[in-house]
């Protein structure tokens, strides 16, 4: 990781006047886009919204659009990471934040292969089965505390002796 | 008693001056304003990538605006509560960045906006409103909360 | 490839256990304490125009006649070039004089307000301290 953070890029991205400020306005706008629609879509798993739509139609309509505020989140944060790797892999709600994007991931991932597989049954259910809704609300949680852990990640402070 | 009088009237009360005080208070208010926003986010693009024939687009807009509306207040009432006492905290400061007011005025626009005519399109039966005039509200809608968002991550630059 | 996900979840729990130990070696340097103004002078030791805030390092020769070496934080690169800062203008071994506020966590630590160039040249940071944007009406 010394060796990436001493690449020209990287370090042209840490001291850019510009480029960097943008990755990261990036960054912190499209998680309303990421974050606001899997929000929708979790809160649709817990029954607590748009209750009359069958939730195979909230999942293919807004998914995609998840799934794209997801990719613009990994590129920007990954350049953000790149421009000081370091300085990120030392700070500790960094960790936490990767750690908890992990696990979101893999809520996500076993639901899918899981729970929803069975989605034609309770699909025009209003408030669907408790394994959904587990699963909707372990992924809420999980974007809370990211957002919390990014937002922590300014006070470290995180220069080394 | 001119605006910035007041700013640091208010900045250097009490409770204020107890927030400071805090090394975790301002970022905690801060990143739960963030949460609020997320929800706005999603809330308000429910309505207005329906109402430009993307996302939910089989359902009717007028059950969709209803279902993401309390949503859109509950994300707005814990944005708005949260970003009054992240300026009451610093308000001498908002008070000389521009951007601050830019990012007040859009919130302003937007608020009556999506209050009024976007509501209405919004709300109204999809046999009497034609797809041009939802995607100019939707469009209308997502740029001034674009400006909103802008403005906020800005604040901090001249 | 349910193996996968344990493994994941695995090195997410390792990760988070990782994190400990190096918590408890930093505080929130960034937060200041408005009631904590220091007045700091000494040689710049290492300038850091870097992204999201740039950080001046000098050596301070404190009241009992040690070295203390000081961080303080600014605003990002643009906000300093606005001000007159470049990359060259602050070599290692300056003498200036800094005024800011300290880290609430009493570090050697804090964010400042302006950098003061011996000939009387001031250059505000461009930071979250206040008057650090120039306007010095955010003092009380």
């Amino acid at each position: 990781m010394e060796w990436l953070a001493e690449t020209p890029w990287s370090i042209a991205l840490h001291e850019s006047r510009y480029v960097f400020l943008i990755v990261l306005t990036i960054h912190v706008l499209t998680l309303t886009v990421f974050v606001g629609t899997a929000v929708m879509i979790d809160l649709r798993l817990l029954g607590m919204t748009m209750s009359r739509v069958p939730v195979s139609q909230v999942m293919s309509r807004l998914l995609p659009w998840t799934g794209a505020g997801l990719l613009l989140m990994i590129a920007s944060g990954a350049l953000l990471f790149y421009a000081a790797p370091l300085v990120r892999y030392h700070n500790v709600f960094f960790r936490f934040k990767m750690a908890v994007l992990v696990l979101a991931v893999a809520n996500a991932w076993v639901f899918h292969r899981t729970a929803y597989r069975s989605v034609a049954l309770w699909d025009l259910d209003p408030v669907p089965p408790r394994a959904a809704r587990v699963a909707g609300g372990l992924s809420l949680l999980s974007w809370a505390l990211m957002i919390t852990a990014g937002r922590m990640m300014a006070y470290q402070g995180y220069w080394f002796d | 008693m001119s605006v910035l009088e007041l700013c640091r009237w208010i900045q250097y009360s009490e409770p204020l001056v107890a927030m400071r005080a805090s090394p975790w208070l301002f970022p905690v208010i801060a990143t739960i304003h963030l949460m609020g926003l997320a929800v706005i986010g999603g809330a308000v693009l429910l309505v207005d990538l329906r109402l430009l024939g993307l996302g939910l687009r089989d359902q009717p807009a007028a059950q969709l605006a209803r279902d993401a509306e309390r949503w859109l207040r509950g994300g707005l009432m814990v944005s708005v509560s949260t970003g009054i006492l992240l300026f009451m905290c610093f308000a001498t400061k908002y008070y000389y960045l521009r951007f601050f007011w830019i990012k007040m005025a859009a919130l302003l626009l937007v608020l009556v906006f999506t209050f009024s005519v976007h509501r209405r399109v919004a709300m109204a039966d999809d046999a009497r409103v034609t797809p041009g005039r939802s995607r100019a509200v939707a469009l209308v809608s997502l740029s001034l909360w674009t400006l909103v968002a802008f403005g906020g991550r800005w604040i901090g630059f001249p | 490839m349910r193996i996968l996900v344990r493994l994941g979840v695995v090195m997410a729990i390792g990760l988070l256990w990782a994190a400990v130990p190096v918590g408890a070696h930093h505080s929130f340097a960034a937060a200041f304490d408005e009631n904590k103004p220091v007045n700091l002078q000494g040689k710049v030791t290492k300038v850091e125009l870097v992204n999201p805030h740039a950080w001046i390092w000098l050596d301070v020769k404190g009241a009992d006649g040690k070295i203390v070496n000081w961080g303080i934080e600014g605003g990002p690169p643009t906000n300093l070039f606005r001000n007159g800062i470049t990359r060259t203008s602050l070599p290692v071994g300056t003498e200036i004089k800094l005024f800011g506020y300290q880290a609430k966590s009493g570090e050697p630590k804090g964010v400042g307000v302006f950098v003061e160039y011996l000939d009387g040249r001031k250059v505000f940071m461009g930071g979250s301290a206040p008057g650090a944007d120039g306007n010095a009406a955010q003092n009380r």
